[in-house]
């Protein structure tokens, strides 16, 4: 009975270490899937408080660099404005376009927010941006920069939301080439964080250095068009029928401080349909 | 024993705030991702009680994990480290807990508290990339990153010690 007891004391710290790496696998499993990351609920609200009051200190610092690419942003947005207009003018009256404004129905809705934390160094990264559900966001939404595409919300609180970055090991965004229309994935595995890369992309598309990438609009999370990065890099595989395509982007992650959430309306529509399918393919199975 | 807790407190709220702060922010192409933090766990007394410090690990790893979003990662690699520092220290120490409980400059001397320190993150960093990439095949990859990156928290802990143990004592 005695060596029992005095092998059990020996094997102690290592049941404890057990016990206690176990729970942290658990929490690693549980929390970094794409879907399931539900973390930040009460215990990050501190953090994200915290971290909120150190960001208006770097972003006073950073304000005329945010400035400049603001009122650059500004004037791109205002030209593509006067553009839509002169040319829905030019094509019918005035009052054509007070018409248009009637009959086209709001498919996004666009809320701007400051980034409160944003990781680069991890393979799994997240941004936290103080907007929650007292704002209208939803698990689901997508956020972007005025620089491209920077992740989908996972998670929402009252105040805050979580949003996985695309410079995550998980996340794919579904891209597509500006002028041929083919589509592939982007997505991020570790490394450089100014780079990513385009896969199944088949090998007998043959992409050129610099040539425009942008969101294809097909996942329903991100809308179509925003431009996403440029190819920097192609070439081909023996062994797989895709080409190895690198991306640079145009998001600078590490100087992330204000994005856009924009909610897709019709999105839930598309889910739907999108289930449905999956639903149909399973039964045939 | 009350400034070796002072002491020690001071040293783990200076390396969290580093660890948030700086060593965050730092990604040279994904090869350096600098962990200090670990620093705090590796200087505590050696006289706590194995399954009592491999909880502080837990609970300080948990803090990290909240602030620097990494879910988890940070406590299964505390909890690694405070398992492991035994027998990380046997291999350049041979003096028992009981003989000398505490891990310090004063005693041990800068050039052992280093190299001990060293020792300890290049084993925190190696776990952690293991486990955050979850697979085998880039082991160049992470051994690379594990010496680049322990090499960089090292020097960022020598930094803070010289800017608040060394300089001061000059004048």
């Amino acid at each position: 009975m005695g060596n029992i007891i005095v092998i059990f004391q020996r094997a102690f710290p290592f049941l404890v270490f057990i016990l206690l790496q176990s729970i942290a696998f658990y929490i690693i499993f549980k929390y970094n899937d794409y879907h399931q990351a539900n973390i930040i609920s009460r215990s990050n609200y501190l953090a994200a408080s915290f971290n909120e009051k150190l960001t208006d200190i770097t972003s006073f610092i950073n304000m005329p660099v945010q400035n400049e690419s603001l009122v650059k942003e500004n004037a791109r947005l205002r030209e593509e404005l006067y553009r839509v207009s002169k040319y829905i003018q030019s094509a019918s009256g005035d009052s054509m376009v007070e018409k248009l404004k009637l009959s086209i129905p709001a498919t996004t809705r666009v809320v701007p927010g400051k980034v409160v934390s944003n990781t680069i160094a991890n393979l799994r990264n997240y941004v936290i941006i103080n907007k929650g559900r007292k704002d209208g966001i939803k698990k689901d939404m997508s956020a972007i920069s005025n620089s491209g595409p920077v992740g989908i919300v996972i998670d929402v609180t009252e105040n805050y939301c979580c949003i996985m970055s695309i410079l995550n090991k998980d996340a794919n965004v579904s891209v597509r080439n500006r002028t041929t229309k083919n589509v592939g994935q982007l997505r991020w595995k570790g490394g450089d964080i100014k780079t990513a890369l385009l896969e199944e992309v088949p090998k007998h598309i043959k992409l050129k250095k610099g040539e425009i990438i942008e969101t294809s609009g097909y996942s329903s999370y991100y809308p179509e068009g925003i431009p996403v990065g440029t190819v920097e890099k192609y070439s081909e595989d023996s062994k797989s029928n895709f080409a190895n395509i690198k991306v640079r982007l145009y998001s600078d992650f590490s100087k992330l401080k204000y994005v856009y959430l924009i909610e897709n309306i019709e999105r839930q529509e598309v889910r739907a349909i999108e289930d449905t399918i999956v639903k149909i393919q399973k039964a045939e199975n | 024993m009350n400034s070796k807790w002072t002491n020690l407190i001071f040293i783990g709220i200076i390396v969290t705030l580093v660890q948030v702060f700086t060593a965050n922010s730092i990604s040279f192409y994904g090869l350096f991702n600098p962990k200090i933090y670990p620093v705090f766990l590796l200087l505590l007394p050696r006289d706590i009680k194995p399954a009592f410090y491999m909880l502080i690990g837990f609970f300080y790893g948990a803090i990290i994990d909240v602030f620097c979003n990494t879910y988890g990662f940070g406590i299964a690699s505390s909890v690694f480290i405070t398992f492991i520092r035994p027998y990380a220290l046997a291999l350049i120490y041979n003096k028992s807990p009981e003989e000398e409980s505490e891990i310090s400059v004063k005693i041990q001397g800068e050039n052992l508290v280093f190299l001990y320190l060293f020792i300890g993150l290049i084993l925190f960093h190696l776990f952690y990339f293991f486990v955050e990439l979850g697979e085998i095949a880039n082991i160049f990859y992470i051994l690379l990153k594990t010496l680049l990156s322990s090499s960089l928290a090292i020097i960022l802990y020598a930094i803070f010690y010289m800017m608040v143990y060394s300089l001061p004592k000059r004048k």
